[in-house]
């Protein structure tokens, strides 16, 4: 089920009705359970197998390596738990990836067709990437005795499945959440006005900005990259950098605003990242419940920053090339993670040499690094958007000038870049604030004027049925 | 935060004020396209598509009619005539707006819980290999992304959609911002999407000779672009067609393939590229099942087509008719009372 949608106006409802007249706290956490299945359910329920599939079996490891006395049998479990969870996630996400490479690898090797695999053409389970990583992050967790196992099953599958940020995240740690499963919660006058808020305001990211302003624009530019000039090319890709931030910053707003109107306070996914000085902040501020993992399950456990430089060098390459591969199952998305990788390498070296002299760290430099940043991370978003190689090189020239000027803005390009302008405004003024904290500071009429424009924004903006962008991942 | 800026009668206050703002605006702006006087409209997508290739597997599969092609039977035929002419029977239009039926064709024969009758409306252009994977996307979109969530939503869109002017994609405030600015106000359409996903063109209300025009230099420029391929192989390639039928005469459905009228420039255009004796005759001579071309069915010909392709839904009643009665005569659909 998607936020952006009437059948989530409704089920929302239902469910705050239904909690909402339950006395017992452990009904109340049956009943978002039972939701929460019926929430993945509503897109597909055949795949509502593997959810329970991971959470059962991450509960089990879990205990057996808690019951474990010697580290064999710790390190077997840990190894049950990847296997099955990386295992579900390789078969439906890269089994046709691996295929179509190998495929490719017979015909350079001149083996003709005749050893062709065909594809398996798999539906990819909505949301697998995310409750698998947070599964795993439990089950890891417990391995390196940060955290107890719980002894609540229902509690834990409630952890894995709750709805709000189940498909598309944030990823939740165990020990964010299992405390505020421990004692009743209930949400508040201001959970209950700031969650509403937080919705609206990520519905008028997703369906205003990212669907009816950004996504026409950025669709018509990548699918014209083999005549695009250089104009139209920067217009598709900034507006394809305002895009994929509305569409998933909103989605994150709806589901950290959905899960406070429960009362549960879900970890913030984005500050401000297009205000970023630097590629190591601009991972801090984008999509940061999965970029704390990566750091933290990934980056770190490869021996992070703590051995030579160039092991830190290939570490973060390495790093940020799998962050990537997570994204999709193309070598575009590698790329992208690659290019990502490279940048922090940059960084670094660059950060040595800022150090040594004193007008490169003066305040009006880190405008021009935030603008730096920005365009850098822009340049990079066209590997992610790119459906081939090809399209994305053909952009690359339009944008370097290699295609000529190309034609003046059409109206729709010009609001694009006009909005483009204002959010990195907004992002500059969001810098050092938080969202939530600046609604909470207006007056309550203004409240309720900014709530009642942005609600009737998201009614006057029917479109085509669009996915979020991260549902595919 | 001070807590005095949350109470639940600020909370109150707050929702009341908002709702109030949303509402107010939402019916300043649903009155104000009202009164330039453009309809509420059904909006027809992936999701509406999937609904009625359900329905065309869950019918009583003993007295279906599925309909397939694009918007000239969409605009032709009208299930309500049908029920009438044909008590106890249904029809079920997977047509696609704009999109060649070919992979539908396929989709219906390879699931088996399809055997009714499939009337199959298509050109000789639409048979050519290019166009096989046309209506490719709504297949897929239906075996892969069609869940009950959006059964569900498009339930209420429909529902929306035939109330309010607003809940139109052609009105969204981004769209109408640039419309404003542009000096473009929205298109107003002469065709209508049903529920059933049929259309009504009202020929009436459009500019005919552009529009005319229109069609013609998007056919020539299809043409031009895409040229026949010679006859021989066109028709080798549709081997896996004929195999498609055969499926579904298997298990107890019938198929039937409809030339639909076409006139003036682009039946010229139709002529001089696939020329209907080397291209469509032979089809015709091959295809196990019955292919009716408008040209030999005189009920069919007589019929106007104002833009050159599509029917006035003045003539559904008569369109409908015709082709109850050609399927009659064939012995594919029982006389009332059989």
């Amino acid at each position: 089920m998607t936020f952006d949608t009437l059948t989530f106006v409704l089920f929302l409802i239902s469910v705050l009705a239904v909690v909402g007249i339950t006395t017992s706290w452990r009904v109340k956490k049956r009943e978002l359970l039972v939701a929460s299945y019926l929430f993945y359910a509503a897109w597909n329920p055949v795949f509502v197998s593997l959810l329970i599939i991971s959470t059962v079996v991450d509960w089990f490891a879990a205990r057996g390596m808690a019951r474990a006395t010697v580290e064999s049998a710790r390190k077997r479990w840990l190894v049950a738990s990847l296997t099955v969870n990386l295992g579900m996630l390789g078969y439906f996400k890269y089994a046709d990836f691996l295929i179509d490479n190998l495929n490719r690898l017979g015909l350079w090797m001149g083996l003709g067709s005749r050893f062709e695999v065909p594809a398996l053409d798999l539906i990819l389970p909505i949301g697998i990437s995310f409750y698998t990583f947070q599964t795993l992050s439990y089950t890891i967790d417990v391995y390196r005795r940060r955290v107890v196992p719980g002894r609540d099953f229902l509690d834990y599958a409630l952890f894995v499945s709750f709805f709000p940020q189940l498909v598309a995240g944030p990823i939740v740690r165990y020990e964010q959440f299992i405390g505020q499963l421990k004692s009743p919660r209930r949400a508040s006058s201001a959970d209950f006005e700031i969650g509403a808020a937080l919705i609206v305001f990520g519905l008028v990211l997703k369906s205003v900005l990212a669907d009816s302003l950004f996504a026409p624009v950025v669709d018509a530019g990548f699918a014209a990259h083999a005549e695009t000039g250089l104009i139209q090319a920067w217009t598709a890709v900034l507006g394809f950098s305002g895009q994929i931030y509305c569409d998933f910053a909103g989605y994150s707003l709806c589901a950290i605003g959905a899960a406070r109107l429960f009362g549960f306070r879900l970890p913030k996914n984005f500050h401000a990242p297009y205000a970023a000085i630097g590629f190591s902040e601009f991972w801090q501020r984008w999509h940061i419940s999965l970029s704390s993992w990566i750091r933290d399950y990934l980056y770190i456990p490869l021996g992070g920053n703590r051995s030579s430089t160039a092991r830190t060098f290939r570490n973060l390459v390495l790093t940020m090339g799998l962050g990537g591969l997570w994204h999709g199952a193309a070598w575009t998305f590698v790329l992208w993670g690659l290019l990502h990788g490279i940048y922090l390498v940059v960084e670094h070296g660059l950060r040595r040499l800022l150090g040594t002299v004193d007008w490169l760290a003066s305040r009006p430099m880190l405008l021009v690094y935030a603008l730096l940043t920005f365009t850098a991370v822009s340049l990079a978003w066209v590997l992610f958007r790119a459906e081939q190689l090809a399209q994305a090189m053909d952009l690359y020239q339009a944008m370097f000038g290699l295609t000529g000027r190309g034609q003046l803005p059409s109206v729709a390009e010009a609001m694009v870049l006009i909005a483009i302008a204002f959010m990195l405004l907004w992002h500059g003024l969001l810098r050092q604030r938080e969202l939530e904290n600046i609604y909470a500071a207006c007056a309550w009429p203004l409240r309720a004027i900014m709530l009642g424009l942005g609600l009737a924004l998201v009614l006057m903006s029917p479109g085509e049925d669009r996915a979020f962008i991260y549902f595919q991942f | 935060m001070p807590s005095s800026t949350f109470s639940s009668s600020r909370l109150l206050a707050v929702t009341v004020v908002a709702v109030a703002i949303a509402a107010s605006l939402m019916l300043v702006w649903e009155q104000h396209w009202h009164q330039a006087d453009y309809p509420p409209m059904i909006y027809d997508d992936r999701n509406l598509w999937s609904v009625a290739r359900d329905r065309a597997v869950r019918q009583d599969q003993d007295r279906l009619l599925a309909i397939s092609g694009a918007s000239r039977i969409q605009a032709a035929w009208s299930p309500r005539d049908f029920r009438q002419l044909q008590p106890g029977w249904e029809s079920v239009s997977v047509a696609i707006n704009g999109h060649y039926p070919m992979a539908v064709i396929h989709d219906l024969a390879a699931d088996q819980r399809f055997a009714g009758l499939l009337l199959v409306t298509v050109d000789a252009r639409g048979l050519a290999r290019e166009n096989w994977s046309a209506s490719e996307p709504w297949v897929r979109h239906y075996h892969r992304d069609f869940g009950p969530q959006r059964r569900i939503e498009r339930w209420l869109a429909t529902r929306v959609q035939t109330r309010l002017v607003s809940a139109g994609a052609d009105f969204n405030l981004i769209r109408r911002i640039e419309g404003w600015i542009r000096g473009s106000p929205p298109h107003r359409h002469s065709v209508h999407t049903l529920r059933d996903r049929t259309m009504e063109a009202d020929f009436q209300r459009a500019h005919l000779p552009s529009l005319r025009n229109w069609f013609v230099e998007l056919l020539a420029e299809a043409y031009r672009e895409q040229p026949a391929p010679p006859p021989d192989q066109w028709l080798a390639d549709l081997d896996a067609l004929f195999a498609a039928v055969e499926r579904i005469r298997d298990r107890g459905g019938q198929v039937v393939f409809l030339r639909m009228p076409t006139s003036d420039g682009h039946w010229e255009l139709d002529q001089a590229n696939y020329p209907r004796e080397d291209y469509w005759d032979r089809f015709a001579a091959r295809v196990p099942a019955l292919a009716i071309h408008f040209q030999d069915e005189p009920a069919l010909a007589e019929l106007e087509t104002p833009d050159t392709s599509h029917i006035d839904f003045r003539d559904r009643p008569r369109f409908t008719a015709a082709v109850v009665d050609i399927l009659r005569r064939e012995g594919l659909l029982p006389e009332p009372g059989d």
